[in-house]
């Protein structure tokens, strides 16, 4: 009888924790009406949607796929909102309350627009403001530390690379009251930078540096020193949101020669950069595996070019060569309806 | 004292060795046997570090001194080497434990040189411009990657100016009725070659695009990376050419 008892109570806590994690790995094929998916994609802070921007010769088209519906089957849902937001949008990183969309109506200036108002009103979402001075392509944006819901203190920058400080405030009714606008400056002393990209709180730059990427913490006098080298050149990468006492890791994609099913291929794979131990982690070695970037709790959601998918991955269930392991010891905890949808199906396998 | 002398100075000797065969931080187990690998295809460097492949692994590249004949060296406890060629890419191991060479395998074939064909820009094509006099820009662009599209007339108009060939090619992994769509939509009035060459492949010019390469008295530059204005482009192609010309 005690032996029964013991078997059902671990099998009841095995159920429990494997409940509780994500999955290692989820695939959300694009709603058939999403026309534009598929490049320059950025995250959303808690994985809620990924927003795909072309660029001004293909029209330059912005769509945000919402990812927050789940089915019975615990699958994702996911549903096409179309936005007036154009060439390659960047969202100010960090709560994405806004989004900077460069170069519009041949206005050349770059427009803002509050997330909220665009998920509202989709097309006929109008800008919260403007900024004529400051506007060009590759740019990144980001909100600086000492940020609030009232008052979002960001920095946009482009690829000379140099930045410009803003500094939005909102009334109680979170209705937009006035915009500060600091000056526009060169950083790091106009050092040759390809691919620049702003950390998550704005006060780091990577870019290609000669033949290897490079991390910067921009200094408050524009100047900059370098916080890491990789020591190999990547695509642009996309930072982890900050974490107390710990530098954190870089995504990106670049060329590997990789083992796959026992055979060596050459493939452009996701990859991840922690910072503190120094050591790259092989994400996925899937054709087409490209832009990646991360939600705060540390899933990395990259899309499959060409297929039109998007993919959602648990860094922490993985085997060295990226494909997915049994080990959930460090796994990514479910929650809300990702919580039911993960216990579902895995209870169902668990009586298996 | 005699002993250190001679210990400083073989250690010394050591280091130039691996200084000059191997790149710094491989710390490589069985280095004299790769070495004389190595210098069996013809190993010409330098080494470029890549990304690593998986934790703990590093991995560097190198070209040889054949066209389209490249070698890459990963830091496993047990040493391999993949040599690419336009057969395949062929792996080479070594047991760390006596430096014993436990495998050696046939080509496996290149995801990206599998569909070859007259619409290809391929090693043969590669090396016929090296031995032209005249000078090239190879372009490399993807219907995923807009900013490619964009500044293409860029970059034409750059390489018509000092008489160079404009050679665009495109993203390999792109399938062929999306090239045609955005040749079409976009008036791009150029050929779909795409992109079959090791030689160009292993440049990097896929990690992003555009990425041009310049090709000059038998030397292919390092990438020019991403889309650019006009000015820019000139410094970044004279600044190109001056490295070749000191044979950087």
């Amino acid at each position: 009888m005690k032996k029964i008892f013991l078997i059902l109570l671990s099998l009841f806590s095995f159920s429990q924790v494997e409940a509780a994690c994500i999955p290692p790995r989820e695939i959300v094929d694009h709603p058939r009406d999403a026309r534009w998916s598929g490049v320059y994609q950025r995250v959303h802070p808690k994985g809620d949607f990924v927003m795909y921007s072309d660029a001004p010769g293909s029209g330059g088209h912005t769509e945000i796929i919402d990812l927050r519906t789940r089915g019975a089957d615990g699958k994702i849902q996911p549903k096409t909102v179309n936005t007036p937001m154009i060439n390659e949008t960047y969202p100010v990183e960090g709560s994405w309350t806004l989004m900077a969309s460069p170069n519009h109506d041949n206005s050349q200036e770059m427009r803002y627009y509050r997330f909220d108002e665009v998920l509202k009103s989709r097309t006929a979402a109008r800008a919260a403001f403007s900024d004529r001075e400051h506007n060009e392509w590759y740019h990144s944006s980001a909100e600086l530390p000492g940020s609030t819901p009232r008052s979002i203190k960001f920095r946009t920058m482009l690829y000379d690379p140099v930045v410009r400080d803003y500094e939005a405030q909102f009334d109680a009714n979170g209705k937009l009251v006035n915009v500060k606008k600091g000056e526009i400056k060169q950083i790091c002393g106009g050092q040759t930078m390809y691919e620049p990209i702003l950390s998550k709180d704005g006060t780091e730059v990577s870019g290609i540096v000669g033949s290897t990427t490079k991390i910067f913490k921009i200094n408050r006098d524009g100047s900059c020193t370098v916080a890491d080298d990789l020591g190999y050149a990547t695509s642009k990468t996309s930072f982890s949101y900050p974490q107390a006492g710990k530098k954190g890791k870089v995504t990106f994609t670049g060329n590997a020669t990789v083992v796959v099913d026992g055979v060596p291929r050459m493939r452009q794979g996701v990859f991840i950069y922690d910072r503190d131990t120094k050591k790259t982690q092989l994400v996925s070695a899937e054709r087409g595996a490209s832009y990646p970037g991360f939600t705060k709790d540390g899933r990395v959601i990259y899309t499959l070019v060409g297929q039109r998918k998007t993919v959602i991955v648990d860094p922490n269930q993985l085997k060295a060569d990226g494909t997915p392991s049994n080990d959930q010891s460090k796994c990514i905890q479910a929650t809300g309806s990702a919580a039911r949808a993960s216990a579902a199906p895995r209870k169902a396998g668990a009586v298996k | 004292m005699l002993n250190y002398l001679l210990l400083v100075a073989v250690s010394f000797a050591a280091a130039e060795k691996g200084a000059h065969r191997f790149p710094a931080g491989a710390n490589l187990n069985c280095e004299s046997q790769v070495e004389a690998f190595l210098k069996s295809q013809n190993f010409k460097g330098p080494w470029k570090r890549v990304v690593d492949p998986q934790i703990d692994i590093k991995a560097f590249r190198a070209p040889t001194e054949n066209i389209a004949h490249w070698v890459e060296l990963q830091t496993f406890a047990d040493p391999v080497v993949y040599v690419y060629t336009e057969k395949g890419i062929a792996t080479h191991k070594w047991k760390a434990a006596g430096c014993e060479k436990i495998s050696s395998t046939m080509p496996v074939e290149i995801d990206f040189l599998k569909k070859q064909d007259q619409t290809s820009f391929d090693d043969h094509a590669v090396k016929k411009l090296l031995q032209t006099k005249k000078p090239a820009m190879i372009y490399a662009w993807s219907p995923a990657m807009g900013y490619s599209m964009d500044a293409m007339s860029i970059f034409a108009k750059e390489a018509e100016k000092r008489g160079m060939v404009f050679l665009p090619v495109v993203d390999p992994t792109v399938e062929e009725d999306v090239v045609m769509r955005a040749i079409q939509e976009r008036k791009l009035n150029i050929p779909a070659k795409k992109l079959s060459s090791i030689e160009v492949f292993m440049r990097d010019v896929t990690i992003h695009y555009p990425a041009a390469l310049i090709v000059n008295n038998g030397k292919i530059s390092e990438r020019i990376i991403g889309a650019m204005k006009q000015d820019q482009l000139e410094q970044e192609i004279n600044q190109r050419l001056a490295e070749m010309a000191k044979g950087e």
